[in-house]
């Protein structure tokens, strides 16, 4: 709808920096229809436009939300609703052809889609455990607690290997998730906090004992595509490491060659890829998974959507709930039959 | 009146009109629309706007007679339409018209906005300019848009 004649509509600061990012007018939200508003909540900003809105936090930064996506958000209470705000600008499945069939909009607790041909029902698809536990189907995750044993051993084997006299304890120490950081295209996701404990054999002497806080963020990538991957790839990012004395007798030199070997695992020295098969894994992350989409660029199939990082710390992978384009309306859940699918693919890792 | 009948008398306006401003000027001999519109009449200048908007300089010839007239019959009622609703009409340098009323009513709402947020006259960075849809007056780091009626 556009504004009325007789308005003038400001926009300022990140909000306009997005918007004109976003083509302005001409793009695909149109013309402002209010001022730049302050939240309910206080902490957000926002402008709606003729055909989408722009949402902005210190934590989450400037995002677009748009058509039935957004309609279906303002259904379930806008920014105070269970999905918070949106943390990625709202898009569009990439396909072969000049139809995009399956727009999305990531949030800071879900995921809304949409069938972007408009006049298609969007589902009750939020995608937050609240929401679909025991109604639609667990949603697809592994659990903090899931992801702290895969690390834990993961580093453990690097301990092992080590031909330092160094050896982690049993057990991995949860400390919790943070939360959403700034972004202009797309905010930083979650991360989540591990704590383990080590040791260092000083012989005769007494062991160095050490204390590693990690903290991970998890995200697909992809190589190069002109359309949407038929697979993506997990990869654990990190996002802070810090080693530090824990007992026994202090060693600076045993905590530097700790932190040294946990960020060579991460980081290469010669900028190659760590690992030749994952050329896509970029520094600083590791490979964790691949996670086939199910897309299909031509009749607009697909399965899986994003991830995310839950408020309590799990690692959700986002299904796509709607009905595949070529079949009719139906009773069947996609988000069942999806995110079964996907927690077969988890339940492999751990 | 059936859609064959209709289709058939838009096209023999449009002819009509073409034919009407023929004597005065061909889209050929003025080689711009500024050179046209101080020395032709404002039906042929019309034409002249029309042919170049809707077809370009190298289309105008490689365009069929009847959809240069058609073209040529939409156009002239467009231009009147616009005429009857504001009392005037002004046509850019492109053959665009650019509705007078319309601009200043944005440029209207535009400042009483800007006032009444504070900003100064001094602060207006660049003119009011149209975008799709409106118009939009910058100023500082601030946009302020009004929606074209």
């Amino acid at each position: 709808m556009p504004p009325p004649a007789s308005q003038a509509f400001e926009v300022h600061g990140e909000i306009r920096a997005k918007y004109e990012a976003l083509g302005g007018a001409a793009g695909p939200l149109g013309l402002p229809q209010t001022d730049e508003t302050a939240s309910p909540d206080g902490v957000g900003r926002f402008n709606h436009f003729e055909r989408g809105s722009i949402y902005w936090t210190p934590r989450t930064g400037p995002m677009m939300v748009g058509g039935t996506v957004r309609d279906r958000w303002a259904a379930s209470g806008w920014e105070l609703g269970p999905l918070g705000y949106p943390v990625q600008d709202q898009h569009r499945m990439v396909l072969r052809g000049p139809l995009p069939l399956v727009e999305w909009c990531r949030f800071e607790n879900g995921l809304i889609a949409g069938d972007a041909r408009g006049g298609w029902p969007v589902p009750m698809a939020l995608q937050t455990p609240t929401e679909t536990l025991g109604r639609i189907a667990q949603p697809a995750l592994l659990t903090y607690a899931e992801l702290g044993a895969i690390f834990g051993a993961r580093i453990n084997a690097q301990f092992v290997a080590s031909p330092d006299n160094v050896a982690l304890r049993a057990g991995v120490e949860l400390t919790g998730a943070s939360n959403w950081k700034y972004g202009f295209w797309a905010s930083t996701s979650r991360s989540i906090g591990f704590r383990l404990h080590g040791f260092h054999d000083n012989g005769s002497a007494p062991d160095t004992n050490f204390v590693i806080d990690i903290g991970l963020r998890f995200e697909l990538v992809w190589g190069p595509s002109l359309t949407e991957p038929t697979t993506k790839t997990l990869v654990a990012v990190l996002d802070s490491l810090n080693v530090g004395h824990d007992g026994g007798l202090a060693l600076a030199q045993v905590y530097a060659s700790v932190e040294s070997g946990i960020l060579h695992t991460f980081y290469e020295s010669d900028n190659n890829p760590h690992d030749p098969n994952h050329p896509e894994v970029p520094s600083g992350a590791i490979f964790v998974a691949e996670l086939p989409t199910g897309a299909n660029a031509i009749t607009g199939e697909i399965d899986i959507l994003d991830v995310l990082i839950t408020a309590s710390g799990d690692l959700q992978i986002l299904v796509n709930p709607l009905t595949p384009p070529q079949q009719a309306l139906s009773q069947v859940s996609f988000s069942f039959l999806r995110q079964l699918a996907v927690q077969n693919v988890l339940n492999s890792l751990t | 009146m059936t859609d064959e009948e209709r289709e058939a008398a838009i096209i023999a306006d449009g002819k009509s009109y073409i034919a009407g401003s023929a004597g005065h000027a061909t889209l050929e001999a003025v080689p711009t629309l500024s050179a046209a519109a101080t020395q032709m009449s404002f039906a042929a200048a019309a034409n002249q706007f029309n042919v170049l908007t809707r077809f370009g300089t190298e289309g105008a010839n490689a365009v069929s007679i009847d959809d240069r007239a058609r073209a040529t019959a939409e156009r002239r009622n467009e231009f009147e339409s616009i005429f009857i609703r504001d009392g005037m009409i002004s046509i850019d340098s492109n053959g665009g018209i650019r509705v007078i009323v319309e601009y200043l009513h944005a440029v209207e709402v535009i400042r009483a906005k800007a006032a009444a947020l504070g900003y100064g006259a001094q602060s207006q960075t660049v003119p009011i300019t149209e975008v799709p849809g409106g118009y939009v007056g910058r100023f500082g780091g601030n946009d302020i848009y009004a929606a074209a009626r």
